[in-house]
C-alpha cells in the first residue's frame, strides 16, 4: 500500500510541480531552489508536527502521595523541575480526608546544571547528560485541612524514578542506530547532491552569463548564485524548457532525497510509538502515627497512536502501620491509564490541549479485602507545561471506612522545561 | 513548513591557497544533531564522529590548525572546483547554526542559521571550493 502510494504520488508529481514552481521562483539563492525542487519532486511526507515533547513526563503528583490526582506514575519525569499543588479547598467533600498537597519534583539533570550554573537547555549538557535527565526525586507535604484536623495527620513523601529504556528520548544511547540509520542516508545523498548542485550551476552560467566562460567568471557567478538580490530575477529569466533540463539533473537526488525522507519518517514514528520502562521507588511517612507506606514498583507507557496512550505500573506496597493493635499490610499492586485527545486530531497542536484519561486500580493484600479504584480525568494544558487536570476518583472502599467513596479534584502542575521551551525559542 | 533559513553572509564560492584552510562550525540546539558533510568524491564526515557541539571541523590546509580539531583534506588539486555539502537533518534537533571562515585572515564565507520543528525535514547548504597556487 505504501508502494502504491509512492508511485501514485510519483505519477501526480509532474503535473503537480509547475504548481508549486511560484513558491520555488520566490527562492533566495542557488541552496534554497534546489532543496525546493527536490523536496516538491520527492513524494510528500506526512508532515510530523509534534517535536518529542513526551506525554510522559508527570508533573503531577506521585500514586502514593495523599490525595493524589494520578492512580499511575509515569516512566519519566519533567527535564528539568516541576511542582504541583492539589487545594483542598478545590476538592469535593468525601469520606477520604480533604488535604492540601504541594508537590515538587527535580530532575538529576536538573540539580547538576543548577550545580554548575549552567543552562539546562544548554545542547551540549542536555544530549551528553541523557542519565541524569532519566533520573528524578520528589518531595511531597500533605497538609490536612478537614475541620478539627491536626497538622500529624499529614504525610510528607518521598520519591526517586529512573528511566531504565528511554525509547522516546532520540538522544539516548537506545536509539543510536536509528541516529545511524539517518547519518547513513545523509551519507548517501551528499555525492549525488554536490553533483546535482554543480551540474545545475553549470547550466545556469552557460546560459545566463554573458561574456567568456572563464574559471574566474565562473567562481564570480557562484556568488551571484548565492545572492538572494541576483538569484531571484535570473530565475524569471528561464522558461519551462530551462526548468525541465533542470528537473533532469534534480531527478538525479530525488532516489536519495526519498530515502532519506523515509528514512527520517520511519525513526520519527519508531521514536514517537517506543516503549519506555523505568523503575520507582517511594515512601509516604506520617506526621503522626498513622500508617507509613513504602512502594516499588515497575512502569510501563507507550504510545499506540496519536489517539491512545498506555500508561502501566506493576509494584508493591508495604505498609507500615504505627497504632498499636494495627496489621502490617504486602499489597501487590496493579495500575493501568489510557489517555486520549479530545483536539488536535487534524495533525496540527491545538492551542490549548484538551485530554481525557482513564484509569484503573486494583490492590490485592494480607490483612485486608481488595481495593479498586477507578478515575476520569480531564486535563486541560492552559500553556505548554501548565496543565490543569480535573479529576473524578471512585474506591469502593477508603482505608479508614469501609465503604465506597466519590471524590472531585483540580489540580494545577508546572513543567519548568515545557515552560521554558513554550517561551524561548530554541537557540 | 519548510525550513526557515535566514543567512547572514553566503559567498556561494571560495578559492583557498595551500597555506589556508576553512574552518567550520556547526552549533545546533537541543537534541542530537544529525548531519553529513562531503563532497562530489563522496561523504568526509557525520555528526557521528563528534562528542562535543559546536561541532567544528578543518577543510583543507595541510595539517590540522589545532591538534583535537578534524581535518578534512580537499578531494581535488588545483584549479579543479569541488561542491561541499552539509547535509543537515532536524529530526533530533529544530536548530542548526552553520559559520565557515577561511583563516588565516579571518574571513567569513558563510554565517546561516536554519529552524524546522518538522522531524523529516532537511536542508543541504554548499559551497563551491577551489584550491588555487599559492601567492607567495
Amino acid at each position: 500500500m505504501k508502494k502504491l502510494s509512492v508511485l501514485l504520488c510519483l505519477a501526480i508529481l509532474p503535473h503537480a510541480l509547475y504548481a508549486q514552481m511560484g513558491a520555488c521562483r520566490n527562492s533566495p539563492d542557488l541552496d534554497a531552489f534546489v532543496q525546493c525542487r527536490v523536496q516538491s519532486r520527492a513524494f510528500d511526507v506526512a508532515a510530523m508536527n509534534n517535536k518529542i515533547q513526551d506525554f510522559a513526563n508527570q508533573s503531577e503528583p506521585l500514586s502514593l502521595v495523599e490525595n493524589s490526582t494520578s492512580l499511575v506514575d509515569s516512566t519519566a519525569a519533567s527535564d528539568i523541575a516541576s511542582v504541583s499543588t492539589t487545594l483542598s479547598a478545590l476538592s469535593s467533600k468525601s469520606r477520604t480526608p480533604n488535604s492540601t498537597d504541594v508537590s515538587t519534583t527535580f530532575s538529576a539533570y536538573g540539580i547538576y546544571a543548577m550545580l554548575r550554573q549552567t543552562s539546562p537547555l544548554d545542547p551540549g549538557l542536555f544530549v551528553r547528560k541523557t542519565a541524569l535527565r532519566g533520573l528524578s526525586i520528589t518531595y511531597a507535604d500533605s497538609f490536612p485541612s478537614d475541620e478539627g484536623a491536626t497538622a500529624d495527620q499529614g504525610s510528607r513523601t518521598y520519591g526517586a524514578k529512573y528511566l531504565i529504556h528511554a525509547g522516546r528520548d532520540l538522544s539516548s544511547p537506545a536509539n543510536a542506530g536509528k541516529r545511524d540509520r539517518i547519518i547513513a542516508v545523509l551519507q548517501n545523498q551528499i555525492r549525488p547532491y554536490a553533483q546535482g548542485v554543480e551540474e545545475i550551476a553549470d547550466y545556469l552560467f552557460q546560459k545566463l552569463e554573458p561574456g567568456p566562460k572563464t574559471a574566474a567568471a565562473r567562481d564570480s557567478f557562484e556568488r551571484k548564485l548565492a545572492d538572494r538580490n541576483f538569484f531571484p530575477s535570473m530565475l524569471a529569466k528561464l522558461d519551462e524548457s530551462d526548468f525541465r533540463k533542470i528537473d533532469s539533473i534534480i531527478d538525479r537526488i530525488v532516489p536519495s532525497q526519498l530515502d532519506l525522507e523515509n528514512a527520517s519518517t520511519a525513526v520519527a514514528k519508531e521514536v514517537l510509538h517506543a516503549s519506555q520502562w523505568s523503575a520507582g521507588f517511594s515512601a509516604k511517612i506520617s506526621k503522626g502515627n498513622g500508617t507509613n507506606t513504602y512502594r516499588s514498583e515497575f512502569i510501563h507507557d507507550k504510545p499506540f497512536a496519536a489517539w491512545l496512550k498506555e500508561t502501566l505500573n506493576i509494584g508493591w506496597d508495604f505498609q507500615n502501620a504505627q497504632k498499636p493493635g494495627a496489621k502490617n499490610r504486602q499489597v501487590a499492586r496493579l495500575a493501568l491509564q489510557t489517555e486520549t485527545p479530545l483536539n488536535g486530531h487534524s495533525g496540527k497542536t491545538p492551542r490549548i490541549p484538551i485530554s481525557l484519561t482513564a484509569a484503573g486500580e486494583g490492590d490485592w493484600g494480607t490483612n485486608g479485602t481488595p481495593i479498586y479504584k477507578a478515575q476520569l480525568k480531564l486535563k486541560v494544558t492552559i500553556f505548554p507545561g501548565v496543565d490543569l487536570p480535573l479529576v473524578g476518583s471512585y474506591v469502593n472502599r477508603t482505608t479508614n471506612v469501609p465503604r465506597a467513596d466519590l471524590k472531585g479534584q483540580l489540580n494545577i502542575s508546572f513543567d519548568f522545561a515545557k515552560i521554558v521551551k513554550g517561551v524561548k525559542k530554541p537557540a | 513548513m519548510p525550513v526557515s533559513r535566514v543567512v547572514t553572509v553566503n559567498l556561494g564560492a571560495v578559492q583557498i591557497q595551500p597555506s589556508e584552510f576553512l574552518l567550520y562550525t556547526l552549533s545546533a540546539g537541543v537534541g542530537s544533531p544529525l548531519w553529513a558533510f562531503g563532497c562530489i568524491e563522496g561523504s568526509k564526515l557525520a555528526s557521528t564522529d563528534f562528542s562535543q557541539v559546536p561541532h567544528e571541523w578543518q577543510l583543507g590546509g595541510a595539517r590540522p590548525s589545532a591538534p583535537e580539531l578534524r581535518h578534512v583534506l580537499l578531494d581535488r588539486g588545483e584549479s579543479s572546483p569541488d561542491r561541499y555539502v552539509l547535509d543537515l537533518q532536524f529530526g533530533g534537533t529544530a536548530t542548526y547554526k552553520l559559520r565557515v571562515v577561511k583563516q588565516p585572515g579571518n574571513q567569513l564565507i558563510q554565517d546561516i542559521s536554519y529552524e524546522s520543528h518538522i522531524n523529516t525535514d532537511s536542508f543541504a547548504e554548499t559551497l563551491r571550493v577551489t584550491l588555487v597556487k599559492d601567492e607567495k
